[in-house]
């Protein structure tokens, strides 16, 4: 793993965390037939999570070292 | 001919229409000087744009499925089939993660086949073999479920005018052709389109389902709906967290199969995949996922209560609720999405088999034009097969077909230890993926599920134990090999930050 600096390392983790959470146990705490801000719940939260790898997309895809490379000379 | 409707007619000739675009394409592109080398053959000459190649990333992995069963799917399921889709932005970060360093070393190594990359990292002929024994073994019964199952539909929506199998004939034929003219230059032209039709005919098909019963309406009803549809495991109860997980990491895994390091290596630019990232992917599909997919599936519930099988929910909207220029667009669209998937998949085994096999192994002495007319004879063999496959093998094309994205799945750490992990050996590599061939087959066939955990992740725990486990203790490849890859992509990225501090 030597080509991925610190920041990136860290935000990898943040990515497994929210995988993690959101497309599995998290899901448990939102399981009711409950409405939140007008949606039921479980279609609040997964919006959360969208929203959220919309951001860490935009993360790796604009401030990421390891996601962005270019081409040099020899 | 028997009679049809005024709908089946229209349907028709806008299908022979779109073959006839289909078929211009590859000719443009042949006449562009696609297949002029194996670079432009193989790999589109490395110079896919920004729209073209986003949409056909897009438009590869996104089947008919996401327009016929999915939505039959959240019909049967609810809610929680919500959680599954947190496989949309996941594989957006994936897909940066791998295919911008894809792209770097194809070009820095000159690579014209995903199998050339993982050998020579790994100073290994025989993972040339596994690379390719895995790709036919998802390539083939996803390619064949995918042009049998064109051939149903367009039977469906001509009312029965071309028999299902002559409208199969039909749809190979004419992949075929652009496929073999062009290569990956047509394929992607004509998958960036057919990308286009898949999300105009899913808006299509909202479209048609709100303008019946309104968004307030569909939220109001779901209160008084059975309220297994809004907690897990949800309606039809499969969906656990532990599934849901899993299968969504199964469905990223596909980021990571041959068919997407070949996309990797013909972009023109890596600055290509963070607009496909966002734009494309995780906005425009999420949109389509996170909004769409939820008011169709519960729109249908109020609008044809009571459907036992489900995945006649697209259909019924289609024939029901469309006006005719909708049907037609929405029905292109299906087609379109057959077809670019099976495209995508019938060109990988033809360039995997050319290369990989038949240059590497039995004519290295073969020219560019030898390879490009291998390959064109491969992808008419792997359609024929396919062919052959759902007539007299149908009972198993099914099972096949579940596998086929699990089997992709256990090519996942053989492609980080190259792009991220220098200790990865050709040993773990390779045993690593039989191992969770074999693994990911039993908790399918033998043991469905177990703990409710997809049959991929399973497959992939024990690939990644001998992975690991054989990593530690076999060697890794030489010195000079794994210095020159950190080579190249540390001066990659730092190519990057210089062209960025420059831009200010």
């Amino acid at each position: 793993m030597s080509t991925v600096p610190a920041k990136d390392k860290k935000m990898i983790w943040l990515t497994v965390a929210w995988l993690v959470f959101f497309g599995g146990p998290g899901a448990l705490l939102f399981s009711t037939p409950d409405y939140i801000l007008g949606l039921p719940a479980l279609w609040t939260f997964s919006i959360v999570a969208w929203a959220i790898g919309i951001y860490l997309t935009w993360w790796f895809g604009y401030k990421s070292s390891i996601s962005n490379v270019a081409d040099y000379e020899d | 001919m028997k009679e049809i409707s005024t709908h089946a007619w229209v349907m028709l000739v806008a299908a022979i229409i779109y073959w006839a675009a289909c078929i211009g394409v590859g000719l443009y592109t042949y006449k562009k000087g696609a297949a002029k080398s194996a670079q432009d053959f193989f790999v589109a000459g490395r110079g896919l744009g920004k729209f073209v190649l986003g949409f056909a990333i897009m438009a590869t992995t996104l089947s008919a499925w996401l327009m016929l069963g999915h939505q039959g799917l959240m019909y049967a399921s609810g809610m929680p089939y919500l959680v599954y889709y947190i496989h949309v932005p996941f594989m957006g970060i994936l897909g940066l993660l791998i295919f911008t360093r894809q792209w770097l070393i194809g070009k820095k190594f000159g690579y014209l086949s995903p199998g050339e990359m993982y050998s020579d990292y790994y100073e290994s002929k025989g993972m040339r073999w596994v690379i390719a024994l895995v790709t036919l073994l998802y390539c083939i019964p996803y390619s064949s479920l995918q042009l049998t199952g064109a051939g149903y539909v367009f039977a469906t929506l001509t009312e029965n005018a071309i028999p299902f199998e002559w409208g199969a004939v039909i749809m190979a034929v004419v992949v075929l052709i652009y496929v073999m003219l062009g290569g990956v230059a047509s394929t992607a032209l004509v998958d960036a389109a057919q990308g286009v039709l898949l999300v105009l005919g899913l808006f299509g098909i909202c479209g048609a389902v709100i303008a019946n019963v309104s968004p307030g309406e569909i939220l109001t009803s779901m209160q008084s709906f059975d309220p297994k549809l809004l907690t897990m495991p949800g309606g039809n109860g499969m969906w656990f967290w532990t599934f849901t997980l899993s299968l969504a990491l199964s469905t990223s895994a596909i980021y990571l199969s041959p068919a997407f390091t070949i996309w990797s290596f013909s972009a023109k630019s890596p600055r290509i995949f963070r607009w496909q990232a966002m734009v494309v992917w995780v906005v425009l599909i999420g949109v389509v996922y996170y909004v769409l997919s939820p008011l169709i599936g519960m729109g249908g519930r109020l609008l044809f209560p009571g459907l036992v099988k489900t995945d006649t929910l697209t259909p019924l909207i289609m024939t029901k609720l469309m006006p005719i220029w909708v049907y037609v667009i929405v029905g292109i669209g299906l087609l379109a999405a057959m077809n670019s998937t099976a495209a995508g998949y019938m060109i990988t085994s033809g360039v995997i088999v050319s290369q990989d096999i038949y240059k590497d192994r039995f004519r290295p002495q073969a020219t560019d034009r030898e390879t490009v007319w291998v390959s064109r004879i491969i992808i008419l063999a792997v359609v024929l097969f396919a062919f052959w496959i759902s007539q007299f093998w149908k009972e198993h094309l099914v099972l096949m077909g579940n596998l086929a994205t699990a089997f992709a799945t256990q090519l996942s750490p053989a492609l980080f230890g190259i792009l991220y992990w220098r200790r990865a050996t050709a040993k773990g590599a390779m045993y690593g993926i039989l191992v969770g061939l074999i693994v990911a087959y039993l908790t399918f066939a033998v043991w469905k599920y177990p703990l409710n955990i997809h049959c991929a992740i399973w497959g992939l725990g024990a690939n990644l134990l001998v992975f690991f486990g054989l990593g530690f203790i076999s060697d890794p490849p030489s010195q000079a090999k794994r210095d020159k890859y950190d080579e190249v992509l540390q001066k990659g990225m730092a190519a990057y930050r210089k062209e960025e501090e420059a831009k200010g």
